[in-house]
Formats: C-alpha cells, structure tokens, sequence
C-alpha cells in the first residue's frame, strides 16, 4: 500500500519536465523557423491544446482526496 | 526566426528561385501512428465505461486514469509537435547565387551548409516506388567538384524540375564566375 499523493507528486514532477521540454521546444521553433502564419499557427495550436488538457484535468485533480492510500492488488477486481 | 528576405550572407541582388522542404505525405506515417496512440485512452475509457464501470466510479483508481491519461496525451502531443518541427525546420533554399541547406536534428543539433551554384557539377533527380511517382516526389542530388560533400534534398516535391532548374541557375552562375570556378576545380 501506499498513499496516492505520492503519485500526484510523481504527475507533478512529470508536469515539470513536460513543462520544460515545451519551453525549449516552443523556444527553439520560434528561433530557427521561417517567420509566417504557419509558424506561429502550428505553435498557438500545440499551445492551446495543451493549455485545454490543463483545464480539463486540474479542476478534477482539486477535488480528489489525495489522503487515500492504494493497494495496487487488492484494489483490483469488480466491486459488487 | 528565419527572414527569407534576409538570408545569412545575402548579397544585395540575390533572389529565392526555390524553397523547398519534404513532401508532407512524408508526414502521413507519423501523424497516423501518433493519432492511433492518441486515441488508445479513449479506448480505454469506452472499454472501462461499456465492462468495467466501477473503475470510473471508484476514488482511488479514477484519479490514477486521469493521472495516467494526461500524462500520456501530453507527452504523446509535445512528441508529435517534434517531430513537426523535425520537418518544418529541415530546409533547402535555391537563390540566384547559391543553395542553402538548413537541417534540424532532434532539439539540440543544427547543420547549415552552403553551397555556390557555380560549384555544382551534376545534379540528378532520383524518384522511386509507386506512390513518389504518382505524387511526383523524390531526392534531388547535387554534386560538387573534388571532395566537396554532395548536397541532398530530401523527398521533394517535383524533383525533376527542381533538377533542372538548379543545372540552369549553375550555369547562368558560372558565366558570371567563371574565372572563380576555373579556379575551384584546379
């Protein structure tokens, strides 16, 4: 068994990594690409896609009781 | 970015005849490959709603899913806009003077090359299978005098008259340098 939060902690470390392979990449493409629309549209795309997947999860992850624990074997299986 | 009426090293008269990058049916592939991994959770979610319910209605196990979902949609799409960029920023330029070859590897590597057009000496188109030569795309080769590496231009549409176009611009070039291309190849 162990706590949930832990791995709300691991999502959250993952975010942060995510976070900054964006930064770079975002970065990057704004450096070395041709200026015109299909730069900054396929950016502001990729952005808004991810900012939508923020928003839909994090008002979620709000609500959760991140104080229970888990039993990654014994949780399994239909509940009756 | 990248102003193409500022090229590095422009002379004032120069002028893009071709600017070229892979045909995007190149793309195809990947992008399928990358939706089909999109699309995976969301099988898994009518799967777990249609025979396992009690999953999406347990407290501890649905915070795991969207956990586990998100983290896959956002490193699966971060993945795929890469390897967009792997393509938008691959690159070739054919001005009046020279060609340029810009090509991205991965995040963190960058080549440029340049290349006089004077200096070319054979250029070939190469299309091959069905489906490059049904939609006109393939590699165009430029070969330069001595052991001057050879330039590339990768899955291109049109191959043919790209080909063609740089043998004429090499050659109008190389009447206005030909005491300097003389004096490359000896």
């Amino acid at each position: 068994m162990f706590p949930l939060l832990w791995l709300l902690v691991a999502w959250l470390i993952l975010m942060a990594l995510f976070g900054i392979l964006t930064l770079i990449t975002v970065s990057l493409n704004f450096r070395y690409a041709p200026a015109g629309m299909t730069t900054y549209v396929t950016t502001l795309v990729f952005l808004l896609v991810v900012v939508g997947v923020f928003v839909l999860t994090i008002p979620y992850l709000v609500t959760v009781d991140w104080s229970q624990s888990i039993n990654l074997f014994g949780d399994l299986g239909p509940r009756i | 970015m990248i102003h193409l009426n500022h090229l590095p090293n422009c002379s004032p008269n120069e002028k893009i005849i071709h600017f070229l990058r892979r045909h995007p049916i190149t793309l195809i592939g990947l992008i399928i490959s990358y939706i089909g991994i999109l699309v995976l959770p969301l099988i898994l979610y009518w799967y777990l709603h249609t025979y396992q319910i009690w999953i999406l209605q347990d407290p501890v196990w649905l915070p795991i899913i969207v956990l586990a979902g998100s983290f896959l949609f956002l490193f699966v799409w971060l993945f795929l806009f890469q390897h967009f960029m792997d393509y938008y920023l691959d690159i070739w330029v054919v001005t009046t003077e020279r060609v340029l070859n810009i090509e991205q590897i991965g995040l963190f590597s960058r080549h440029i090359s340049e290349l006089r057009l004077y200096q070319i000496q054979d250029v070939t188109s190469n299309v091959t299978g069905a489906i490059k030569t049904l939609l006109d795309y393939g590699n165009v080769e430029i070969q330069t005098a001595g052991e001057k590496a050879r330039f590339l231009f990768e899955e291109v549409p049109h191959p043919s008259r790209i080909a063609k176009s740089v043998i004429e611009l090499s050659e109008i070039d190389r009447k206005k340098h030909l005491d300097e291309a003389v004096e490359g190849f000896t």
